[in-house]
């Protein structure tokens, strides 16, 4: 090649990577459920990633505070709670000092009549209220008789007490020095609501900081802090992978670094090595902005996995290049066979460009994209660096024992044949779904801390929301009625006992109709006083006594209705806002339904209003849709991957007996590789899947060196140096993984690794020159 | 040991009075009046609670019975104006009317337990409780004593000011509650008529 095209190739390659690089500093990368997400979602699939995203369930931290006495915990819960109620990362920091809040009360006091779904015409007849006094009476003479004497004049009908009852949480912490404790006073506890939603893990995990740090600086050792919470979880989560995936790549690296320098005796060339797969990263990643506007965290990690054949490229450059001639003369006979390869594997992922799942789509562009341009740069650029002299010299000695072990290898076709049936009964026959349909079996979060977020939760007495009815309207106003619409149908529901309880943003702000309409219902001054007096007839009640509730209820009739602004400041705010969101085309409310017990009994109920716009969302069961349809659209893609391979090899082979050749060991593989994990017990997920495709990927190099006979001697030993080579470090590099705490490594990890080793052996075991080396 | 025999009960009452009587000691205080309050395994009794509240033209007037069995369980069975019963049973707390029951654990609700403990570690004898809850002081002798139970804690001080329970030997005569706001409730043990 003459010098001039040398260095045009070069410099358009940097250029290209120089461009990728720009491309992808204006690249947003979103880290969220959004990636199972098919293209076209229904409103209840985006609901459920907006809950997810941003939902108030999702931004809320559960502290504790343990290992310390009673007393020294108190003081610390308030000193923690002091310091993170002045950062303005959190909304909300509540441990039980501001139960009884007095702006809460306030506002429920002075709008009890318009707020309380008492009100109603009759409530203050003389009838009602003599209903209502004989129960004064009674409660009077109960055990909390001294207690309720005290609001008796003003608020005879308990309405304020029945609103703060409405308000707090089903079962409250228990409470010391004025604080939330566990049941066994071992733990302080508190809830902080973030700002940021559990999605932003940057955010989150500056909150996480922040309550670590409060910690730091106001409590004294022993006592220990505990974090639980959705957001904790995402940042423990990304911390996890990162450490473990950066600890066992540097070990990866460090082993398969010394074992390639031990075989080429080259820093340069080992370093030279790695640009394929890292220009096909860059370009992956580039390509996906460029087509999508964004690229899923899980697009990246599961992309860089897929392109890992690209390190293979290289290996079979420097191994294969003949002594004493320049490197580009490898290509004359390896190209061929290499472009094969990296045919297959495009073809191989190219199904997955037609998905309807954004997330899907995004992985098959990238390693198309990646795998292209690891190949172009292992063919232009790699020889251009590569120093001429360049030899493997130790290739005779290895290619002697590995020549004697691949004639020997057809003999254990046989073995192959029984591991394959074993693999396929073993499979036929597990009970259960061979592929985990469960969400949660995707989360690395480790029982121990999950375990922990659900005894806060209980202690707390915090929502663990599940199931919610979600209404959708226009207006503010006109979720707020619809969701008092829905309430009614609930209520009957509730009297049936399809469920235990709901919440509504209208139990604290009940619409403008419905405010109107109570005080409407208010009877006169003149008349209230004279039912009053009527009511009160025989009765031993002070006379003159009820002269606050004479005045309040006449105050109410003139009251303007209570709008979200005046709740400014409160936790009524907080409560509303998170079940009260303005969305793009209106308003939605949220109704999360407690202790259902017959879901498609409440969702007859709620349907039976035609009306209203309304879906029942179950979080969990919902979720696990997405995932199961994005699990089996990439099953799917998977197998349709495998009919574009077939389609291609049958044109580019000519032969079906080749076709065959080529493709035996692989499905070989894949096969024994899946009946590994299942006999394990373990279900598979998408991370298994994932995983087999790179050993389709790798694999079919494997078989294709094996079907292309070499001509001379020199050349079958290199081809077969090569694979051992490219082989061992896959297994290597993805064996590691498998040592890994962290679900998604350790089940790509360990498919890989042990498919690729499958993947090689089973090659030699079916080849039909295997015989001939 | 002693279970709830009223009869026996009974002797026993009669017995502590005599010994009152007979063994009077010379140094007489909190710690023996807890003993002896302490040695009670079991008690019935009627009662007639009467409450002054300031929003009532006039007192209320309650009266049941209660029942007392070592070493946490309390019940007191309103008949009077209302059938109303409540059971104190280790850590819980159930209210039952006509119309419901209700169950509390006394955990959760601190303000419920200092108040039921009052009358509870009382008659269990159980200084050490007693004193979690209240600044306790002893008035009096063995034969005619008064303790004063002041609430320490600030939530429970708004409810009541002071509690004051009289009695002789080990058996308690009136437990007065005494509301911040003047608001006062006077309840009248006596011994069950046989």
């Amino acid at each position: 090649m003459s010098r001039l095209p040398a260095r045009w190739v070069l410099w358009s390659w940097i250029s290209a990577l120089a461009a990728c690089a720009a491309i992808i500093a204006h690249t947003r990368f979103s880290n969220d459920l959004s990636a199972f997400l098919p293209r076209s979602p229904s409103p209840e699939q985006q609901l459920l990633v907006d809950q997810l995203r941003d939902g108030v369930v999702s931004r809320l931290i559960l502290v504790a505070i343990e290992s310390v006495e009673p007393a020294a915990l108190a003081s610390a819960s308030k000193r923690l709670a002091e310091a993170l109620r002045a950062d303005p990362a959190f909304v909300a920091v509540d441990n039980g000092e501001f139960r009884a809040s007095s702006s809460d009360r306030e506002i429920l006091w002075r709008h009890r009549y318009l707020l309380s779904p008492d009100t109603a015409a009759g409530r203050f007849s003389a009838q009602g209220l003599r209903r209502i006094l004989e129960e004064d009476l009674q409660l009077l003479a109960s055990p909390a008789g001294m207690m309720a004497s005290r609001t008796l004049a003003a608020d005879p009908s308990g309405e304020l007490l029945r609103l703060i009852e409405q308000l707090s949480p089903r079962a409250l912490p228990a409470t010391r020095d004025g604080v939330w404790f566990s049941a066994d006073y071992k733990r302080a506890l508190l809830v902080a609501q973030t700002r940021a939603g559990a999605s932003d893990i940057d955010a989150q995990e500056a909150a996480v900081g922040s309550i670590r740090a409060a910690f730091g600086r106001t409590a004294a050792s022993p006592a220990r802090l505990l974090l639980a919470g959705p957001g904790v979880f995402s940042v423990l989560t990304r911390e996890r992978v990162r450490s473990d995936a950066w600890r066992l790549s540097l070990v990866a690296t460090v082993l398969i670094s010394a074992l390639l320098l031990a075989l080429y005796r080259s820093l340069r060339v080992l370093g030279l090595g790695l640009l394929p797969v890292a220009s096909g990263a860059v370009a992956g990643i580039a390509a996906v902005g460029l087509g999508f506007g964004s690229v899923h965290g899980i697009t990246l990690g599961f992309g860089v996995t897929l392109i890992g054949e690209g390190v293979d490229y290289a290996i079979y450059l420097f191994v294969q290049k003949p002594t004493d001639s320049p490197p580009q003369a490898a290509f004359a006979r390896i190209w061929p066979t290499l472009r094969l390869g990296v045919a297959t594997s495009v073809c191989g992922f190219s199904a997955m460009l037609f998905s309807g799942f954004t997330g899907l789509a995004q992985l098959g562009l990238f390693s198309i994209v990646g795998l292209i341009v690891a190949a172009a740069v292992t063919r232009w650029v790699l020889p251009l660096l590569t120093p001429a002299a360049f030899n493997v010299a130790s290739v005779a000695v290895l290619a002697r024992r590995m020549l004697a072990a691949v004639r020997a290898a057809p003999h254990f076709a046989p073995v192959v044949l029984m591991l394959v049936a074993a693999a396929v009964a073993l499979l036929a026959l597990r009970p259960g779904e061979l592929w985990s349909t469960d969400l949660a079996s995707l989360s690395p979060v480790p029982q121990g801390d999950r375990l922990l977020d659900q005894e806060l939760r209980h202690e707390l007495g915090a929502p663990d929301v599940r199931l919610l009815v979600v209404v959708h309207a226009r207006t503010e106003e006109g979720a707020l009625q619809a969701a008092e619409q829905v309430a009614t149908a609930l209520d009957e529901a509730m009297r049936q006992g399809l469920l235990e309880g709901f919440d509504s943003p209208a139990l604290h702000l009940p619409s403008r109709q419905t405010q109107l309409a109570r005080r409407a219902s208010l009877p006169e001054p003149q008349a209230l006083s004279a039912n009053l007096e009527q009511a009160a007839k025989g009765l031993p009640f002070r006379r003159g006594l009820f002269a606050p509730f004479l005045g309040d209820v006449a105050a109410s009739r003139g009251m303007a209705p209570l709008e979200r602004k005046d709740l400014d400041g409160s936790s009524l705010a907080l409560k509303v806002d998170a079940l009260l969101v303005a969305r793009e085309d209106g308003w939605s409310a949220m109704l999360p339904l407690r202790g259902v017990k017959d879901r498609t009994g409440v969702a007859r109920f709620v349907a039976n209003l035609p009306e209203i716009e309304s879906v029942v969302l179950d979080l969990k069961r919902e979720s696990d849709l997405l995932y199961r349809s994005y699990l089996d659209e990439a099953l799917k893609y998977a197998l349709g991957g495998a009919a574009a391979i077939l389609i291609l090899l049958a044109a580019s082979l000519r032969s079906a007996r080749r076709v065959f050749d080529v493709l035996a060991p692989l499905a070989a593989a894949v096969i024994v590789d899946a009946s590994i994990f299942a006999a394990a017990g373990a279900q598979l997920s998408i991370f298994h899947l994932v995983g087999l495709l790179l050993v389709v990927a790798v694999g079919s190099n494997y078989s294709l060196f094996f079907d292309r006979l070499a001509l001379s001697s020199e050349e079958r030993a290199r081809t077969l140096v090569s694979l051992l080579f490219a082989a061992v470090s896959t297994v290597i590099g993805f064996g590691v993984l498998a040592f890994s705490g962290v679900t998604v490594l350790h089940a790509i990890g360990g498919t890989v690794a042990a498919g690729a080793l499958l993947a090689l052996c089973f090659s030699a075991v079916l080849s039909r020159h295997a015989h001939t080396f | 040991m002693i279970t709830g025999i009223s009869a026996l009960m009974a002797a026993l009452c009669v017995c502590g009075a005599a010994l009152a009587q007979s063994d009077a000691a010379p140094r007489w205080g909190l710690p023996e009046l807890m003993q002896e309050l302490h040695a009670v395994g079991s008690a019935r009794a009627r009662f007639v609670e009467t409450k002054y509240l300031a929003v009532l033209s006039a007192p209320l007037e309650l009266s049941g019975t209660l029942t007392y069995r070592a070493p946490d369980r309390l019940e007191k069975h309103t008949l009077k104006p209302a059938a109303e019963r409540l059971v104190l049973e280790g850590n819980t707390l159930t209210i039952e009317d006509r119309r419901l029951r209700r169950s509390y654990a006394l955990e959760r609700n601190p303000t419920m337990r200092a108040f039921v403990e009052s009358m509870r570690s009382t008659l269990a004898g159980d200084l050490q409780t007693l004193e979690r809850f209240y600044a306790v002081s002893l008035a009096g002798e063995r034969d005619g004593w008064r303790l004063a139970l002041t609430p320490s804690d600030a939530t429970m001080q708004s409810f009541v000011s002071e509690i004051r329970i009289s009695g002789r030997g080990a058996w308690v005569d009136t437990v007065e509650l005494l509301d911040p706001n003047g608001d006062r409730s006077v309840m009248s043990i006596s011994p069950e008529s046989p």
